[in-house]
Formats: C-alpha cells, sequence, structure tokens
C-alpha cells in the first residue's frame, strides 16, 4: 500500500510541472506580458520605469531562466504581491480559502448521501416509477443552467418567499448573536450556495451509480447469491452494493474540479467570500499575482482531490495495489 | 448502413424531438430579422422593465429594450459558439486520439500525459485565465472553449483506436503497404466516427452552457450584443424588480441544451450498440 502511494505521488510530479508550465504560457500570451498590464493603465510610467519592473520581475532574462525563477519561488508560495492593496497573495487566499473548503466539503457530502441512494434504488428497480422520474430528473440535470437555477432560487427563497438570505455568509448584525443564532444564521446562509455547487455532481453522481450498480447486479456471484437463496435485501446490500460503489468512490474525487471550476461563478453570485470570488475579482480587476495564486491553488487542491480517489480506489479495491 | 441507423433513429422519439428543436432553433437563428417583433437594440426608456404584455410579449428590460427580440437574436449567438468551439475541439480531439491510438509508443506518453495534465484544470478557470489576459470577446469565448475541450475526446478516440488498430481489416491494410496517414485517416477514422459524433453532440450542449455562464461573468460576448447569458446579468441586477429578465433567457438555454442531450443520447443508442447497454 505504502509503495503505491509513493508511486502516485511520484507520478503528480509530471503533473505539477505541466500544470505550472501551463499557466506559466498562458501568462505570457498576454500581449505585452504582465509588466504591461502592471503600467498600462497609467502612460505616463517612463521607459525606465517599465526596464526597472521588467528586472524586477526578471523580465529581461531568457523564458526558461524566468520560468525557472517563477517555479522556485511557487515552490515557497511565493505568489508576490497583489497590485490592488500590495498585500502578500498567498495570504489574501488563506483567509478565502475555509469559506471555500467548507462549501465544497459540504457539498460534496450532500451530493454523496443524496445521489447514491438515487443511483442504487433506481437500478434496483428498474424501470419503476421511481427509475423513470429520476432519469428525467437527471437529464434536465444535466441541461440546466446551473447559475440560472441560482438566481431562480434566489428569485422564490430570497424574494419571493423571503426564507433565505441570498448573499454572503453572516448577516449584518452577526457579531451581536449568541452561538446558535450565529450557527443558525450561516446554515441558513450555506443551503443555496450548497445546493447550487452540488446541483451538477447531484445529477452526475446518481446516474453514474444506477449504471454502476446495474452492471453489478448482471455479475455472476449476484446470480450465485440470490441462487443460494438468500434474501433479496441481503443480496443488494451486502453482495451486490459493496462492489458498485468501488468506482463511485473514486469519482467523488474526480468532481473536485467541477466543483471547484463551479465556485467561480457560484461564489461570485451569492457573494460567497471564498478564493472563487478572489479569483473573479482579481480577473475583472486585471490583479494578476492573484489570479496566478488563485490558479495555482486551484489546480493543487484538483491533484490533491485526484491522489485521495487514487488512495481510496487502493483501499476498497485490492487488485488495484497490484497494478 | 445509414438506410438503418435512420430507421432506428426514428424510433428514437425523444432523440426526434431533439433533432426537432435543434432544427427550429437554426430556422430561428437564420431568420431572426423576420421574427423578433422589434430591434434587438432598440432603447426606449420610457418603458424600461416592463412586465410581459401584450405589445412586448416577454417584457422589456433595463434600457426598455424588447426581451423576446434580444433572446431570438440570442440563439444566433448560442448556436454559432455551439458548433465553432466543438469543431475545434472534435478536430484537435480525434487527431491526437488517432495519432496516440495508433502510434502508441512514446507519442502515445506524451500525447496522454498532456491530456492528464488538462484534465487536471479546473477547466473553467483555466477559461476564465485565458480570457482575462485576453480580451473577452465572441471569437476569443468560442477558440478557447475548443482549445480546451478536446481532452476527454482524445482519451475516447485512442481507446476505440487501440481496439480497431488489431482488427484484420486494418492489419490487412497495413500488409498492402498502405500509408500510415491513409489507414488512419480511411480505415481507422470511419469505425471511430459514432462515439465522436455522440461526443460532439453533447459537447455543443456542454459549449452553450458554458458561453452562457461566461457571458453571464461579463467575460463572454460583450453588450450591446444580445446573448442569452448577458442578459441574465441583468436579471441578477434586477432580480427583485424584474423576474421576467432572469426566467426567460435561462428557459431558452435550459431547452437548447436539452434539446443537444436528447439528440446525443439518442445518437449513442442508435449508433453504438455496445453503449446501449444503460
Amino acid at each position: 500500500m505504502l509503495e503505491y502511494i509513493a508511486r502516485r505521488l511520484l507520478f503528480m510530479i509530471p503533473l505539477l510541472l505541466g500544470i505550472t508550465i501551463i499557466t506559466f504560457v498562458v501568462i505570457h500570451l498576454s500581449p505585452g506580458g504582465p509588466a504591461d498590464m502592471l503600467t498600462g493603465l497609467s502612460p505616463k510610467v517612463s521607459a525606465e520605469a517599465k526596464a526597472r519592473l521588467h528586472s524586477l520581475y526578471g523580465l529581461d532574462k531568457p523564458l526558461h531562466v524566468q520560468y525557472w525563477l517563477w517555479l522556485t519561488r511557487l515552490m515557497r508560495f511565493d505568489f508576490g504581491e497583489s497590485f490592488k492593496d500590495g498585500r502578500l497573495v498567498i495570504m489574501k487566499i488563506l483567509e478565502r480559502l475555509p469559506a471555500t473548503l467548507l462549501l465544497n466539503v459540504l457539498s460534496l457530502l450532500l451530493i454523496f448521501f443524496i445521489a447514491l441512494p438515487i443511483g442504487i434504488i433506481s437500478a434496483v428497480r428498474q424501470d419503476s416509477f421511481f427509475d423513470k422520474g429520476m432519469t428525467v430528473f437527471v437529464f434536465l440535470g444535466f441541461s440546466v443552467p446551473a447559475f440560472w437555477l441560482a438566481l431562480l432560487l434566489m428569485l422564490l427563497f430570497g424574494v419571493f418567499l423571503g426564507w433565505l438570505p441570498i448573499s454572503g455568509m453572516h448577516s449584518v448584525n452577526f457579531p451581536y448573536f449568541s452561538f446558535w443564532e450565529k450557527l443558525w444564521d450561516v446554515i441558513k446562509h450555506l443551503i443555496l450556495p450548497v445546493f447550487i455547487s452540488a446541483f451538477g455532481g447531484l445529477a452526475y453522481l446518481s446516474r453514474y451509480s444506477r449504471t454502476s450498480m446495474l452492471e453489478v447486479l448482471r455479475q455472476d456471484y449476484v446470480r450465485t447469491a440470490r441462487a443460494k437463496g438468500l434474501p433479496e435485501k441481503k443480496v443488494i446490500y451486502r453482495h451486490a452494493l459493496r462492489n458498485a460503489l468501488i468506482p463511485i468512490v473514486t469519482l467523488l474525487g474526480l468532481s473536485l474540479p467541477a466543483l471547484i471550476g463551479g465556485g467561480f461563478i457560484f461564489e461570485t453570485i451569492f457573494a460567497w467570500p471564498g478564493m472563487g470570488r478572489l479569483g473573479y475579482q482579481a480577473i475583472m480587476a486585471r490583479d494578476y499575482p492573484v489570479i496566478m495564486g488563485v490558479g495555482v491553488i486551484a489546480a493543487l487542491l484538483t491533484l490533491l482531490g485526484n491522489l485521495i480517489a487514487d488512495i481510496t480506489y487502493a483501499f476498497v479495491d485490492p487488485r488495484i495495489r497490484y497494478r | 448502413m445509414w438506410k438503418i441507423f435512420w430507421k432506428r433513429f426514428r424510433r428514437n422519439k425523444l432523440a426526434m424531438l431533439g433533432a426537432f428543436i435543434i432544427f427550429s432553433l437554426a430556422v430561428v437563428a437564420i431568420i431572426a430579422p423576420l421574427i423578433a417583433p422589434f430591434s434587438p437594440d432598440q432603447q426606449d426608456i420610457l418603458h424600461r422593465l416592463e412586465p410581459p404584455s401584450g405589445k412586448h410579449f416577454l417584457g422589456t428590460d433595463d434600457l426598455g429594450r424588447d426581451l423576446l427580440s434580444r433572446i431570438v437574436y440570442g440563439t444566433r449567438v448560442s448556436l454559432l459558439v455551439g458548433f465553432v468551439a466543438i469543431g475545434i475541439a472534435i478536430v484537435i480531439g480525434s487527431l491526437l486520439g488517432l495519432l496516440s491510438g495508433y502510434f502508441g509508443g512514446w507519442l502515445d506518453t506524451v500525447i496522454m500525459r498532456f491530456v492528464d495534465i488538462m484534465l487536471c484544470f479546473p477547466t473553467f478557470f483555466l477559461i476564465l485565465m485565458v480570457i482575462a489576459f485576453l480580451e473577452p470577446s465572441i471569437w476569443n469565448v468560442m477558440a478557447v472553449i475548443g482549445l480546451t475541450g478536446w481532452p476527454s475526446l482524445t482519451r475516447l478516440v485512442r481507446g476505440e483506436c487501440l481496439s480497431v488498430r488489431e482488427r484484420e481489416f486494418v492489419q490487412a491494410a497495413r500488409a498492402l503497404g498502405l500509408s500510415n496517414r491513409r489507414v488512419m485517416l480511411v480505415h481507422l477514422l470511419p469505425n471511430v466516427m459514432a462515439p465522436i459524433l455522440v461526443t460532439a453532440t453533447l459537447g455543443i450542449g456542454g459549449a452553450i452552457l458554458t458561453e452562457s455562464a461566461l457571458s453571464f461573468l461579463g467575460l463572454g460576448v460583450q453588450p450591446p450584443t444580445a446573448s442569452w447569458g448577458n442578459i441574465l446579468t441583468a436579471g441578477k441586477d434586477y432580480i427583485s424588480v424584474a423576474w421576467w429578465l432572469s426566467l426567460f433567457p435561462g428557459l431558452a438555454i435550459l431547452i437548447t441544451v436539452l434539446a443537444y442531450n436528447l439528440l446525443g443520447e439518442g445518437l449513442r443508442d442508435v449508433l453504438d450498440p455496445r453503449m446501449m447497454a444503460e
């Protein structure tokens, strides 16, 4: 097992290098490069000041040297300072990270505990009313723009019914609340964002777990279990379910990129104080060190999700370890 | 062969419905000026934010423009983005997949590692980043969605190629001394066309969703050009006073994407019996 984990970790290194190269290339795609972005807004910046900036960022050196310098800084999580307020980028990201993690972890849990039973029940009662209803729901789920659904829910629960707050993480008078009121306040602010960011995954995973379960139910060992007269419940929940779970576990890790990517739009809609909103604001303000920092951290989180998925996979399915 | 497909396809009612909707949308896009009751850019400040009525069927927006007309014109943007973006992704994806699956070896390794890297990025952020560094415009949106959309297709095509490559007719073609290019394009490609077609159809729906999300964030199609996504931006700003601005453009997106998904799933059933298992 340890050897397997070590191998996965080693495998991550070329991936990481690749990610940094792509990010680096994207930045240098921009006409004029990063220094022009910083100075472009004020034409009064002298050529001399520009040259000074160039040497500050090492932009006067050849590309591969620049990449190397940039990479060594990345390894120390040194993304530089924000153009906007001069604060360290890594600090800005760290203070936003908890809100994003809270949102994503809750979404993952919601996806897992709702989509999985839906998929399993659909498969067990194939072609039943429930199954057909869920198939339609899943199909709609693939086609609905989630940000539009967010608007509709804000409209329904925020504007028409007035039950839920539609933006932010706290109410204005949050500091004066007692502990339980604070908890309830945060929960109320969480409901819509969590549901919306889980939405795409819900459809995807319930469909996937249905397929996986259907496949397992056709296996010989399920027929054997039935043939030896085991009660149907035991066949399904002991023999079939365990095997159907294996591929689903990995999907949870793999749904991280979608969750993080979705964060940029959902956190912006709900004014959720997370990393996605920080990234969006940075993009709108052309705050280039922050954009890069968020990009690299987001990719890192994704890689981490993949790694966790791989390890869980090996954990639940011993066959994988010896591949 | 195509006759059999058509016969099976016609029996699939949902797929037919999808095809019908897509066809109607294409017609709407082409004859938009004939259908739209007003010019999509004609402002009328006195009648801004009017609810749906006999004159403005779907109401007006914050500048008094007719919502129905803007949605009709938005059809053009969505279809254009969907087709061009997926066209780019399909060309890159199939080509790399073919090369990777046919030649194998180090080329395969390099291409597949690159695919792994691309799949690791939260794609939506990669798109946001590129658009931020370039200028947001419909052309950049199409290019970026296309250039980030190919990796999963490459994987799929490669997998198909690996199995087709070992079949007798490919072996025979190689034994006859045909050039690699000819074997790939004439013998391999037609046999992996089915999954490409299915992925392309489903992908168009996805590209339309991405475009609308980008435009919604102000990083896609720029106003005053109407796109379903950027109408929704106004919808968000006026959410407490003008529900119609939020509801109708989203419905348009939903119906369009649904149509492509229906068609794609239908094609999957018709073209590839192995995928029918589901």
